[in-house]
């Protein structure tokens, strides 16, 4: 091993880089006693150079006693190989802040710590062993990493949802459906699926204009959200202008009954549609089948029983509900 | 007359190194060994030993089955079972079959504490 | 590498001290009880070690590096399946901060516990051996097992390999940690595992 300095001729700069570089460094001799503390280092611990130099590490920082840091320790001087904290699992081992003149409170800095011995070596160049201690301040970039965690998780959120009517998008559908299958088999529940489409929704938007048509699938789907409010229901925008809404632990005889209510409060909104020849104003269509656990059905063909079952309903009349079978 | 040990364990090299540790405490002991369970009921029967480690976890009938055979045919033998896990259904049985319990793997002060545990009022 | 099957198992119960002193570290570590099996040592192909990972479902790893240095020289190489180190550090964190992504805070935590494991492997070993070694500080390495395996060398290259078992709570991954030795470096070894057995003799 060749060190890059030799220790017996320090150059004349070696002190003024130690105490000017932006991290803090102890060392510590044979016997645990600091020997060398850096400029950082006494800044940020609030401690004088005089209080610390020649002291034993478990005077000038009694809170290390008992910890994770004491025993890393321990292990290193035993063991002769360098010890790593991480910031993760200990947070802020040694107490080091940000200066006060920057802050009003005392605010601990978090830290990434290396115990680093000085190895057979490099101890028979010097006239005993050592223990190097570098603490990193790791504060900004665990900050960083939050913040991208967060907008990571909100931008999966946003990829997912249907910007016009804030319902679930296709994507979120595919997502959740074999999802709430595999829960309706573990919970032996069925779970049932009902498809929405609007009548004579392109009548609807060429006579009254897309604005007024994108206004029409909001108010539904405000509707949707509203009757199927449980948690663990999904409503979500599946075309143009059909809707599915997927509800676990639901039978059909229940899916039914809240599906026509679903149909009732659409008629109830009174949106006026003179393109329609079932009424005088926007009604949908629905459609509903059931997953019974147990049953071989893949989440495809269960939406495609809920598209017969709707199409029953528009070949019956419209604005009615057609269930399963 | 020296005092005989059985090291009971189905390594090779775990039982090399038994008998090294031990012998440097007791050089005068004689030292026999097994390498399965029903080997080491066998040796108890022809030469009852003062003392014996069994290792717990073995193919075949495993340390606490071989202990119990043991126990049968001598009451006054000290045995120390050597384990990994101590855990406590295990203490149960120490308590049942009169034995004690070493946490492996097998350092010097391991086999310290069971060279104390045979001589104690032996 | 040419060890026979009691050099292998010297090999096992010198590894294991150092298990054991690692489960302990790890215990405190983690504020419950760690278990680590009994080391399976083998000496097996680099290809040998990605089949049985990539047979497990782990096509991507992720991997604690160290390098040890001395009368030999090995890089120690501790590898989980990547969906299973990040379950071990959601064990040690808590269950306060959910984890999804194996990120830099979370792979520091890894390089934590792979220095503790690697640690004590090798300082057990010192220690029985009565050899020094000179040791690093962790590294750590994401991606798929191949590329992280030959890093250097290739696929046919002989390791050093010990499958130990974790348990800690309801959570149980295999680890895979892989000695990698120069061919001094195995000559060395087999020389002193040699005069091991031979003093015991």
């Amino acid at each position: 091993m060749n060190a890059t300095i030799d220790p017996c001729n320090c150059p004349p700069w070696s002190a003024w880089v130690l105490d000017h570089l932006q991290l803090g460094l102890l060392v510590l001799d044979a016997g645990n006693h600091i020997v060398f503390a850096n400029q950082w280092l006494l800044t940020h611990a609030n401690l004088a150079h005089d209080a610390v130099i020649g002291k034993p590490l478990l005077e000038v920082f009694p809170q290390i006693k008992g910890s994770a840091f004491e025993r890393a320790l321990a292990q290193t001087i035993a063991s002769g190989y360098p010890s790593l904290l991480s910031q993760t699992l200990h947070p802020a081992p040694l107490p080091i802040f940000l200066p006060t003149s920057q802050r009003g409170k005392d605010k601990l800095l978090r830290q990434s710590i290396r115990i680093i011995p000085s190895g057979r070596q490099a101890s028979a160049l010097m006239d005993q062993q050592y223990t190097l201690i570098q603490i990193n301040d790791v504060t900004q970039p665990f900050m960083r990493e939050r913040l991208l965690k967060a907008q990571a998780g909100r931008l999966k959120g946003l990829a997912e949802v249907d910007v016009l009517t804030a319902l679930g998008n296709r994507r979120r559908l595919d997502e959740v459906l074999p999802q709430a299958m595999h829960a309706a088999r573990k919970s032996a529940q069925p779970l049932s699926v009902v498809m929405f489409d609007v009548d004579y929704f392109k009548q609807f938007n060429d006579l009254y204009g897309h604005l007024a048509g994108d206004n029409c699938l909001r108010q539904v789907a405000q509707i949707l959200r509203d009757v199927f409010r449980r948690p663990q229901d999904l409503v979500a925008r599946y075309g143009g202008e059909e809707m599915v809404a997927v509800l676990p632990e639901t039978h059909g005889a229940a899916a039914l009954g809240l599906t026509e209510q679903v149909l009732r409060r659409v008629y109830a909104l009174g949106i006026t549609h003179q393109g329609s020849t079932v009424a005088d104003r926007v009604t949908i269509s629905a459609g509903v089948a059931v997953y019974e656990p147990g049953a071989e059905l893949s989440p495809e063909n269960l939406l495609k029983a809920a598209d017969q079952a709707l199409y029953r309903a528009k070949s019956g009349g419209r604005n009615r509900v057609c269930g399963p079978g | 007359m020296p005092h005989s040990l059985l090291i009971v364990d189905d390594s090779k090299v775990s039982r090399m190194m038994i008998k090294h540790k031990v012998s440097q405490l007791q050089p005068d002991w004689v030292v026999l060994e097994a390498g399965t369970g029903d080997e080491a009921v066998a040796m108890v029967r022809d030469h009852a030993p003062d003392f014996v480690t069994m290792d717990v976890n073995m193919p075949g009938i495993n340390g606490f089955e071989a202990a119990a055979q043991i126990r049968q045919l001598l009451a006054t033998c000290k045995i120390a079972m050597l384990t990994a896990n101590i855990q406590e259904s295990s203490r149960a049985k120490a308590s049942d079959l009169n034995v004690t319990f070493i946490q492996k793997p097998v350092t010097e002060s391991a086999i310290r504490q069971a060279v104390d545990y045979f001589m104690a009022t032996a | 590498m040419n060890l026979s099957e009691l050099e292998l198992d010297a090999l096992t119960e010198v590894f294991n001290v150092g298990v054991g002193q690692a489960a302990h570290a790890l215990s405190q570590l983690a504020n419950t009880t760690v278990m680590l099996s009994v080391p399976q040592v083998d000496v097996i192909s680099k290809l040998n070690v990605s089949t049985e990972l990539i047979n497990q479902g782990a096509d991507r790893v992720c991997a604690v590096r160290q390098q040890f240095s001395g009368v030999l020289n090995t890089e120690a190489v501790l590898m989980f399946p990547v969906q299973q180190s990040l379950q071990l550090v959601q064990m040690m964190v808590g269950d306060e901060v959910p984890l999804e992504q194996l990120g830099e805070m979370e792979q520091e935590a890894l390089a934590e516990i792979g220095n503790i494991l690697l640690n004590s492997v090798v300082s057990g070993v010192a220690d029985v051996f009565k050899l020094q070694f000179e040791g690093s500080l962790p590294y750590v390495e994401l991606g798929p097992v191949r590329d992280v395996l030959c890093a250097q060398g290739d696929l046919t290259d002989q390791v050093l390999s010990l499958q130990i078992d974790f348990a800690i709570e309801t959570l149980q991954i295999h680890g895979f940690l892989l000695f990698l030795l120069d061919v001094e470096s195995v000559e060395s070894l087999k020389l002193t595992v040699e005069r091991f057995l031979a003093a015991m003799s």
